[in-house]
């Protein structure tokens, strides 16, 4: 593993922690939306970063761009339907703080 | 015996079907209209007797089947490993099938106006039914298996219809009740104790079918009396017939077990007529002429197996006993279904004490004919006796014949016939079968030389004829009783039963009627096809071992010195029941005070010899004491404590750890980030060792 | 190699797109019912295809059937790998699909957009069948994803009320990060290996050398990522939540079905990639499916809601199943090197139980929540008190609603009495290991806690005196009914003949363990 590859993993990984925590601790529900966003980009830079390790020899590597691709889609039609939960969310409980949620419980 | 399988097999197997049928569809017919149910119960019940009647031909061609399907296969099993099923068409089965359908078919149709209108029909039809289905079962078995089936079909049936007015009101006290002050009983405890009585024996003769299966390898009764009981050592075959015997004594209420069936009374009178006098009590009698041949052939073929010989001895002797302690109780019984059931008791031990002394001879069959014939005749006059004794309680409501009397005016047809049966009940010669079959009993220990039966066994026609003649006197001679006075105030006269209940018991009077004139043709019938039919079990030539060849009376003469003594002994009881309860010339309680002696016997028959006040004080209370001990102190105290406690620590542990699911999605974040962790963590603990 | 692989997802994609048009169509000619009749037809369709698929399997000789490309083939391209395990799942999901489709004719006539909910019912079942059908990587996010999204929305189905916005609010947000907990242990498969392919993965794991604390952050992060989905606790959270939200057909797919693709994909990825011959994880399965069902056990005894204690309910079935791996997994890989072929049997065991146990509870659960759907629709409240004694007044749900309890309280001769005897059989025939003996003593001990509840709900369902408003309760329409009995019978069917499933599942299992 090359010493260029290995700082774009652990880059990913300190996205990943980011995100990570932004879930766990923000309580603002469109924070949480973009730390789910945070967790996504590190684990498509993580994707990127070793499938270029795969084949050094080319600029792109087929299967984890596809990979990537295709996912970066449902990145989005999630946090299409995540925002658009948090609009609802706001309509029924007239806040975004996430720990107001929680009629649901036990 | 010539067993013939390719003819027409059907009516055996249908007899039993038809009734259970009947019992299954009754819920259903309930659906339909109430008046759809009861005639559909009736229909099924006349089905089974076709059925059966249409058996009865093969007495005259004297040919027998046993038809077999397979059943239970268990492969590798080291007995019964192909179980069969099968049914057996022989004398006894036919004889004790008729028996049962005809008598059961019109008891159904005097039920429908006995029990016209009580709420739970659908209960009674469907019993009744399923009675009769499990009993002609149980008589159409050819093995102890299948037999089985109905013998605790009966059993159930008889619990569940003793206990038919469950709810134990004092309101039906005078009706259903049995017993007087300590001992008076409701319907629902009589039940019990019937059910548990004759579980009982039951128990002792499973443990004595098992062991004859262990060893014989097979239950079916063509395959023992044909050899397979021969592969039983003596040492085995005694214990096993003891215990066999087990049986019989539960379910007919014979010496120690006898106790259950005076109270079994408490169930509506047809119950009693049908289950406990004409039919499930015969079941005993029943198995022992069953399981005769089979022992018989051990005795008289296997060796010398004189040993055996004391089983049948035992029998003859429970039977002769049985006979008078219960004809004894009958004397002075107040209600009149107890007298009745009494006198069931004490005419099934004539019939055992007949099937006894058979097994102790060579010369078996006049004991086992007279056994059988005796059992006919007394289904028969005994049901009639029963249905009229129900009709009085039905227009007296009352069971008791202090509150009757005087009544034979006012039902002129229930008079006539309960008297014509009550003589046949006695054994008043030539017209009666009672006298026929009851002489024949007689006749075999005489000609056995077991002469002490046979003085017990006559001593018991006195006590039978005074018991009856005092019946007969109580309920319909003498002062109309001050009951009836006061029933009569409140605008409800004595009357004559309806049609569909007279006609049933004029029937079987008839009938009985009938074998009496024909009384010695019958005998001679009987003995015939017996003879034709166990006619190989007879020792050949004077084969059999000369120990137990015991000779008594001779045969010619036997006859005339049984029908002499019978007919003294009638007198001898009659006449002085005759002027005490039906001129009433005399008072009893004169009698009792005259002599102390004879108020003292009272007392203690009367307290049926304390055999059932022994019973309850040694087993029944200290039993009843263990459990409530057990239930307060174990059950309530210990057991009921802990789930309780048990109950409430983990619902109180739930409610509190419910509080860990906060419901904030934080929260929940953390949660799985925990996971991961300890997931982590564990997997590298467990690789890493 | 044949198309037919790729008919059931297909049939299930088309008719999802093709549903609008049909709404649209059925409406011009004025007959509604139609978008319902043809999202009926493609389950059916569906089902049929995955019949002529298993007979493709039984009758090929290797046992699967693969379908890929042909320029763009493993172990870089995306491969469709159909064995008797998928097969197996694909009919439970589509059993309980067309069962729920049936009972949504009359259930959700009331709702409006139904042509957006018949689509996503029928993308969710493609996506699951999808996943079963993967035979890499990629194509099993791709399915995953499709399912994952159409189950959110089917969960805030009824957005107009809060109790579903919240749920799916919660469901999203874990079950995307699950999922992006897999999609990250993929890339570093990937990133090892060089390929995707389950088949080729195993191979080029084990020369990457199995022993790795790599290995184990890879193993933890799958187990963690669709375990969110499988809701294994403690990723359970969301369930107790999402799934009484959603109307009661979809919590009959959630419960049934869904939870189930996220075990299947665990035992597929462990069993197959990291094989159990080579990694130690049925050990820590099986201490997680045992946590799993006792913490649901707590938190289902005291639950009022009926649809609640479902939920909880289903999460305990999830730790038996998963348990049922861990066992197999732990019997691989402690015995199979001193005796193989008992290893090989008493694994064989513990997996079908397990898949058995699969069956039974779609079916059961699904059954339970088509029934509690039918007592909500009646008596409008979703409160066991309120609901005690409404199965008197709708004899057929209540007493279809009792054999499911029953079945999944284990009482035989149900269905769900044969899976748990198995798992628990596997378990003992362990009986000198005195771990395995705890494991099979806590999962006995939790069947049986989990008995008092399932009892106790019966009790209140069936035998009290009906409460008022369960007075005016009447039987569900016919329709409605149906499902549900056939449902039931198929619990009393296969718990007399359990032989009708087991070929099935031991197939399914040797498929997933060789021997």
């Amino acid at each position: 593993m090359s010493l260029e590859t290995s700082w774009y993993l652990a880059a990913a990984a300190i996205l990943f922690i980011l995100g990570a925590y932004c879930i766990a601790v923000k309580r603002n529900m469109i924070k949480i939306v973009i730390g789910v966003e945070i967790l996504t980009s590190a684990v498509h830079l993580n994707f990127v970063a070793l499938g270029s390790e795969l084949s050094p020899t080319l600029a792109v590597e087929a299967l984890a761009q596809s990979v990537v691709i295709v996912s970066i889609v449902i990145a989005a039609a999630i946090a299409t339907l995540a925002l658009l939960l948090v609009i609802n969310a706001h309509r029924h409980y007239a806040t975004l703080d996430v720990r107001r949620l929680r009629r649901l419980r036990w | 015996m010539e067993y013939i399988t390719e003819i027409f097999v059907w009516p055996a197997w249908l007899s039993w079907i038809f009734p259970m049928l009947g019992a299954v569809l009754t819920p259903l017919l309930a659906k339909v209209h109430s008046k759809v149910r009861d005639y559909g119960a009736i229909v099924f019940s006349f089905l089974a007797m076709v059925m059966t009647l249409s058996l009865i031909p093969y007495l005259w061609e004297g040919k027998y089947f046993h038809n077999q399907v397979l059943w239970v296969v268990m492969e590798g099993a080291p007995v019964l490993s192909r179980l069969m099923a099968g049914v057996i068409v022989d004398p006894l089965s036919i004889i004790m099938a008729n028996v049962v359908a005809v008598i059961g078919f019109l008891i159904m149709v005097y039920s429908l106006g006995y029990m016209h209108g009580d709420p739970s029909l659908t209960r009674y039809w469907f019993f009744m039914n399923f009675f009769i289905g499990s009993m002609l079962l149980l008589v159409m078995s050819d093995n102890i298996i299948q037999l089985l089936f109905g013998w605790e079909g009966v059993g159930l049936c008889s619990y569940a219809l003793i206990g038919f007015w469950h709810r134990d009101s004092k309101e039906d006290w005078l009706k259903c009740w049995v017993g007087e002050g300590p001992e008076a009983y409701p319907p629902s405890h009589c039940g019990m104790k019937a059910f548990i009585t004759t579980r009982m024996g039951d128990l002792f003769f499973l443990l004595g079918a098992f062991l004859l299966l262990a060893f014989a390898g097979t239950l079916n009764f063509v395959e023992l009396q044909g050899g397979a009981i021969l592969r039983v050592p003596l040492a085995v075959l005694i214990p096993a017939a003891i215990l066999l015997f087990g049986g019989p004594i539960g379910k007919s209420a014979q010496l120690p077990l006898m106790e259950w069936l005076p109270d079994a009374m408490a169930g509506p009178t047809t119950v009693s007529a049908l289950i406990h006098a004409a039919t499930m009590v015969n079941a005993g009698v029943y198995l022992v002429g069953r399981v005769f041949p089979m022992f018989y052939t051990a005795v008289w073929h296997g060796g010398a197996a004189n040993e055996l010989i004391t089983f049948f001895y035992v029998i003859a002797w429970v039977g002769a006993i049985t006979a008078f302690v219960a004809g004894s109780q009958g004397m002075v019984s107040s209600e009149i279904k107890k007298v009745l059931a009494y006198s069931t008791v004490s005419q099934l031990g004539y019939m055992m004490l007949a099937l006894g002394i058979a097994g102790s001879t060579a010369e078996f069959l006049v004991g086992y004919v007279g056994g059988v014939f005796h059992l006919m005749s007394h289904a028969m006059f005994k049901a009639a006796l029963f249905l009229t004794a129900g009709a009085v309680i039905h227009t007296c409501e009352s069971r008791f014949m202090t509150h009757m009397g005087g009544i034979r005016r006012y039902m002129p047809i229930t008079f006539w016939c309960m008297s014509l049966a009550a003589f046949s009940l006695m054994g008043v010669p030539l017209l009666f079968s009672g006298f026929w079959s009851k002489d024949m009993v007689l006749e075999a220990p005489l000609l056995a030389g077991q002469y002490w039966i046979f003085a017990l066994g006559a001593v018991t026609v006195a006590v039978t004829s005074f018991y009856s003649v005092r019946m007969l006197g109580l309920t319909f001679f003498g002062p109309k009783s001050s009951h009836l006075a006061e029933q009569e105030r409140h605008g409800h006269h004595v009357h004559e039963a309806p049609k569909v209940m007279w006609i049933p018991f004029l029937a079987l009077v008839i009938g009985t009627l009938a074998f009496g004139v024909m009384g010695p043709f019958v005998k001679g019938w009987f003995e015939g096809v017996f003879h034709e039919y166990l006619g190989e079990l007879l020792p050949a030539g004077g084969g059999h071992s000369e120990a137990v060849a015991v000779h008594g009376f001779p045969h010619e003469l036997a006859v005339w010195v049984t029908a002499g003594i019978s007919v003294a002994m009638l007198l001898a009881g009659a006449l002085p029941a005759y002027f005490l309860y039906v001129k009433r010339k005399l008072e009893p309680s004169v009698f009792l005070q005259r002599y102390g002696l004879l108020a003292v016997l009272r007392q203690f028959v009367l307290n049926r010899w304390y055999i059932n006040r022994f019973f309850y004080k040694a087993i029944v209370y200290p039993m009843i004491g263990g459990c409530m001990w057990a239930l307060k102190k174990i059950e309530l105290g210990v057991i009921d404590r802990f789930n309780y406690v048990l109950a409430n620590a983990t619902a109180g542990f739930s409610n509190s750890f419910r509080k860990t699911h906060s419901g904030i999605l934080t929260h929940n974040v953390e949660g799985i980030i925990l996971g991961f962790v300890v997931f982590f963590l564990l997997l590298a603990l467990t690789v890493m060792g | 190699m044949s198309l037919l692989v790729l008919m059931p997802v297909l049939t299930l994609l088309f008719a999802a797109i093709l549903t609008p048009l049909v709404t649209a169509l059925g409406k011009a000619v004025g007959f509604e019912k139609a978008r319902d009749l043809f999202s009926i037809g493609a389950f059916a369709a569906t089902l049929y295809y995955v019949f002529k698929l298993d007979l493709l399997v039984k009758a090929s000789e290797e046992g699967f059937a693969v379908y890929h490309l042909e320029a763009y083939g493993p172990p870089f391209g995306v491969t469709y790998f159909v064995d008797s395990l998928s097969v197996y799942m694909a009919y439970v999901y589509v059993g309980v699909g067309l069962m729920v489709a049936v009972y949504s004719l009359r259930y959700m006539e009331k709702d409006s957009g139904l042509d957006k909910y018949y689509a996503l019912l029928l993308a969710m079942v493609a996506g699951m069948i999808g996943v079963a059908f993967a035979g890499d990587f990629f194509n099993l996010f791709i399915f995953w994803e499709t399912m994952s999204l159409s189950a959110y929305v089917l969960v805030a189905f009824r957005k107009h009320r809060w109790e579903p916005i919240e749920a799916s609010f919660k469901y999203l947000v874990m079950s995307t990060f699950g999922s992006l907990l897999f999609l990250y242990a993929m890339s570093f498969l990937y990133g090892i290996t060089g390929t995707l392919n389950f088949e080729a993965l195993a191979q080029g794991l084990q020369e990457a050398g199995p022993s790795t604390l790599t290995m184990f952050f890879l193993v933890t992060m799958i187990v963690c990522g669709f375990g969110v989905t499988a809701s294994v606790v403690p990723f359970h959270t969301w369930l107790p939540d999402a799934h009484p939200a959603a109307p009661a057909s979809i919590s009959a797919m959630l419960s049934g079905v869904v939870i189930k693709v996220g075990v299947y994909a665990i035992y597929r990825v462990l069993f197959v990639a990291f094989t159990p011959l080579v990694f130690d994880f049925g050990t820590v399965l099986m201490l997680f499916g045992i946590l799993t069902m006792t913490v649901a056990n707590i938190m289902a005894l005291l639950q009022r809601d009926i649809k609640r204690l479902l939920a909880y309910s289903s999460i305990v079935n999830i730790g038996y199943i998963l348990t049922g791996a861990g066992i197999g997994a732990y019997a691989l890989t402690h015995y199979y090197s001193t005796a193989p072929e008992i290893a090989l049997v008493v694994a064989g065991l513990a997996i079908m139980g397990a898949l058995f146990h699969v069956f039974n509870h779609a079916v059961g659960k699904g059954l339970l929540f088509l029934c509690s759907g039918c007592f909500i629709h009646e008596a409008k409240t979703r409160d066991l008190a309120e609901l005690e004694g409404i199965g008197k007044k709708m004899p057929w749900t209540g007493a279809s609603f009792s054999v499911g309890l029953l079945t999944l309280a284990g009482v035989p001769p149900l269905s769900g009495f044969w899976s748990k005897l198995f798992i628990i059989l596997a378990g003992f025939n362990m009986a000198k290991d005195p771990f395995m003996v705890g494991v099979t003593i806590a999962v006995v001990v939790n069947s049986v806690f989990a008995a008092a509840y399932y009892l106790w709900v019966m009790q209140r369902v069936m035998f009290r005196k009906p409460k008022t408003r369960a007075e005016g309760a009447r039987e569900a329409p016919g329709t409605m009914v149906l499902p549900i009995v056939l449902l039931a019978a198929a619990c009393v069917v296969v718990g007399i003949w359990p032989d009708l499933v087991i070929q099935l599942a031991d197939s399914a299992a040797h498929a997933l363990i060789g021997g």
